[in-house]
């Protein structure tokens, strides 16, 4: 396997006296999607944003394309092939999604815009302010940013929240994609069966920490990560779905 | 590393325009609203705005006039990167440019330095008042 582009070791952090994360430890590998799966307030936001500057880490180290980043800014590592998908507000204030798009693409010589325009069926939105946009017309109008970004390193935070079906099953095909183009992701969520199915493998943060369960099929046969995450019957026969899915997209 | 930074200023370029032109209008809400509290504003002895300054007793040229001049020129040039970033702050834009390259201190210094150009310049061509 190679090189992680993105490295977040034993990371801590506490906000006052709350402890949110006591050593996590998260990568993203050219070529895979990593789900980063746990539960609401257990530390999978903090940790990206942590990855971006956003919030200062309490101890960990973290390495983007194999250097150390002492102080990590979006900004920076953005140069270097970072995007970061927040849960919401990256496409927000008075420009159109045309304009944002015209932005990414000129910025970082985009490719295949009308290819991703159409097939994300982004044609009659273009024109369109963000406040005019359905969650899930915002969420393809980001994939799509990323898309013609085609960065080296991608982390995507509940990507998939509030979405219809067939608009989830576009932005999972969009992460799929960025995969297939050399891109390592990270993306959090609690739509297990999607996440699952487009995941290559699982971490699970759970008591401030991290663990690696592996892949899809892996993770829905451990027994914590059943009992304390999915639990109950029916988001355990959701799992079981999710693995037969997983199984026939490989096969 | 310098060649890295001047191509990364240059692509950043577009994003830089729009703040300018963003600055621009902040400047003059800035300039406008300055104005409006001196104008309002009790002169002569007590007063916060004391007849001291350049323009009001005429000191053009002296130390004191231009003392005051530029802290005035820094002083609104420093609101108006002021607001710009936490214009970006608060409506979470600085996501999408910093994913563009451009930080938000980018866009303190570029505001900051849009607004003094433009309060030099109305300085000059105008003489407006501190």
């Amino acid at each position: 396997m190679s090189e992680p582009i993105l490295v977040l070791d034993s990371i801590g952090k506490s906000f006052g006296r709350r402890r949110v994360l006591s050593s996590a430890t998260v990568h993203a590998s050219p070529g895979r999607v990593t789900a980063l799966l746990g539960r609401n307030g257990c530390g999978k936001s903090t940790l990206m944003k942590i990855a971006i500057g956003e919030h200062a880490a309490d101890h960990g180290v973290i390495r983007f394309d194999g250097q150390w980043v002492r102080r990590p800014r979006l900004h920076r590592l953005a140069v270097l092939g970072l995007f970061y998908l927040p849960e919401r507000g990256l496409i927000v204030g008075s420009s159109t999604v045309g304009a944002r798009i015209d932005a990414i693409a000129r910025r970082f010589g985009g490719r295949m815009v009308e290819e991703v325009v159409a097939r994300l069926r982004l044609d009659p939105l273009l024109d369109r302010l963000p406040e005019q946009l359905s969650t899930g017309e915002r969420r393809r109008a980001e994939l799509a940013l990323a898309l013609i970004r085609a960065p080296r390193c991608m982390l995507a935070d509940e990507p998939l929240m509030g979405l219809a079906p067939r608009d989830a099953d576009d932005i999972a095909a969009a992460l799929r994609e960025l995969a297939a183009g050399g891109c390592g992701l990270i993306v959090t969520g609690h739509e297990v069966r999607v996440l699952l199915d487009t995941a290559d493998e699982v971490v699970w943060v759970v008591a401030g920490t991290t663990h690696a369960l592996g892949p899809p099929e892996e993770a829905v046969r451990n027994r914590s990560f059943v009992r304390d995450y999915l639990s109950g019957p029916e988001t355990t026969s959701t799992s079981k779905t999710a693995v037969r899915t997983t199984s026939s997209r490989r096969v | 590393m310098a060649t890295e930074r001047f191509h990364t200023g240059f692509a950043n370029l577009p994003t830089l325009r729009s703040y300018a032109v963003r600055a621009l209008i902040l400047y003059v809400l800035v300039r406008l609203a300055l104005l409006l509290v001196v104008a309002s504003a009790p002169t002569g002895s007590g007063s916060p705005f004391p007849a001291s300054s350049a323009a009001t007793t005429g000191v053009e040229g002296g130390l004191a006039g231009l003392v005051t001049a530029v802290a005035a020129v820094v002083l609104i040039a420093a609101a108006v990167g002021g607001l710009l970033t936490l214009d970006l702050t608060l409506t979470r834009e600085h996501v999408f440019h910093a994913n563009l390259g451009v930080g938000r201190r980018h866009a303190f210094v570029f505001a900051t330095l849009v607004a003094a150009v433009a309060d030099v310049l109305l300085r000059s061509l105008s003489k407006v008042a501190w």
